[in-house]
């Protein structure tokens, strides 16, 4: 994985070489935000909600916008201090939860 | 310290104008207000305040207020797929319609969707086509939940269709309100104008913020004699807004509904406590106006009061069929119905 650039930031750096960049790509759903940054989605052919908490929920709103998870950890540490493993490491929890309730999919470059 | 009253009013009244900390009664009855604003669909709203530390509820209140927001979300977002699935129907169908009230109003009027919830899934449809839109929706797999009263009733006469779709209600909507001022608009100018909200990453199209308005004056005026606070939100947000008084003034000028927008205007400033815009103002009730608006506001089945005062208002030559529809369904016993209408007969507030 090629090292990046962090820009304007205070940091430059790359991400380990372990990572998996993979894209995602979200399943069309209906959501609402609950109390305590929680939020409940609901994909259009599921039967049920999920609820989304931690860093799901942001994760789950920069995934609208951009589908590649290198761009999406880089949005990430622009918004916050964190050093780039645990940025990545929240990151994969994330995509995990993500996955794992069926409200996104991966994709191929 | 305040009543619960004058706090759900307040709540109801939160991010319209300037916002400011929410006054409260005492601890012992913040459990008794959520309960509350459960009943006035206001747990959203109660959110984003406790939220934005306006609405200093106690710990356990605001643990109630987050489980009965969580399962109400639970339920709008399950209405909210039946309304992508039953707009699909319709489009596929080939009919035209505006997606009404709660799912509009969450989506492009309150400033976070889960503000706003809803119920069921309300669609406006034009007269000549609420046959084939019941038709479409049944065989997708939806039931009415009353029979026609006589062939032809849903689109001459009614307000809307009430059907069950994999177990949530879809209102199909002919008119805006049942009785006098149901009979007496032209549905057919809701579909002039046209805004477009996005849902689940479609858009559907619905009424512009003017129509809007028009639709939840009309609701918050003739829907109960109490109409709950978040009908007087939606007012209140909606005329907060930019809207075209001078295609307001003509609409409601056509459909003879200047009584309606004078109650309005007035249970905003009475119940809500909010400031009615000027151009809300200007709609003055009459004697003549409080007589129309006198069988919505009967106490109980509301239903024989205003059939009789939607016959008042129609031309002569479509009275009989109403008249019929309404006295004699199709397949009643004279005197079975005779006893229903007589026990719903209107008593007056």
């Amino acid at each position: 994985m090629p090292a990046w650039s962090c820009g304007a930031k205070r940091w430059t750096t790359c991400w380990p070489a372990t990572s998996d960049m993979a894209a995602y790509r979200r399943r069309p759903a209906v959501e609402r935000e609950l109390m305590l940054g929680r939020r409940l989605v609901q994909p259009i052919d599921a039967v049920a909600p999920t609820e989304l908490g931690g860093s799901a929920p942001l994760i789950w709103d920069l995934l609208a916008d951009e589908s590649d998870l290198e761009r999406i950890m880089e949005a990430l540490a622009e918004r916050f201090n964190d050093p780039p493993d645990v940025i990545e490491h929240g990151t994969q929890l994330a995509i995990r939860q993500l996955m794992e309730a069926s409200l996104i999919d991966e994709v191929g470059e | 310290m305040t009543s619960i009253q004058s706090a759900l009013a307040a709540i109801a009244r939160f991010g319209i104008g300037d916002t400011v900390p929410i006054e409260l009664p005492e601890p012992e009855h913040h459990a008794a207000l959520v309960t509350e604003l459960q009943t006035h669909r206001l747990l959203g709203v109660a959110v984003t305040a406790v939220e934005s530390d306006m609405l200093p509820l106690t710990e356990a209140a605001q643990e109630q207020l987050r489980i009965a927001h969580d399962i109400v979300m639970a339920q709008t977002l399950r209405v909210e797929l039946m309304l992508l699935r039953s707009t699909e129907v319709l489009a596929d169908a080939g009919v035209p319609f505006r997606v009404l009230k709660g799912a509009a109003l969450a989506h492009g009027v309150a400033s976070r969707s889960s503000e706003r919830e809803y119920r069921d899934v309300d669609l406006l449809i034009p007269s000549e086509r609420i046959d084939q839109a019941v038709e479409a929706i049944v065989a997708a797999g939806g039931a009415r939940l009353a029979p026609e009263l006589r062939s032809g009733f849903d689109r001459r006469f009614g307000k809307s269709v009430t059907m069950r779709f994999a177990g949530v209600e879809i209102d199909l909507h002919r008119t805006l309100c049942p009785g006098p001022f149901g009979a007496l608009m032209f549905p057919h100018d809701l579909f002039v104008m046209r805004d477009m909200v996005e849902v689940g990453g479609r858009a559907l199209p619905t009424l512009d913020r003017t129509d809007h308005l028009l639709h939840a004056c009309y609701h918050v005026a003739l829907g109960s004699a109490q109409p709950p606070f978040s009908n007087l939100r939606d007012v209140a947000l909606l005329s907060a807004g930019e809207w075209d008084l001078a295609r307001l003034e003509s609409t409601v000028a056509r459909w003879r509904g200047t009584p309606v927008l004078a109650r309005a205007s007035h249970l905003l400033e009475s119940q809500l406590g909010v400031e009615s815009p000027v151009g809300l103002r200007s709609f003055t009730m009459s004697t003549a106006g409080r007589d129309m608006l006198e069988p919505y506001l009967v106490h109980g089945d509301r239903f024989p009061a205003l059939a009789a005062a939607t016959l008042r208002v129609l031309p002569l030559a479509e009275r009989p069929a109403f008249a019929l529809a309404v006295g004699l369904p199709e397949g009643a016993r004279p005197a079975e119905r005779a006893r229903e209408l007589w026990a719903g007969r209107p008593r007056r507030r």
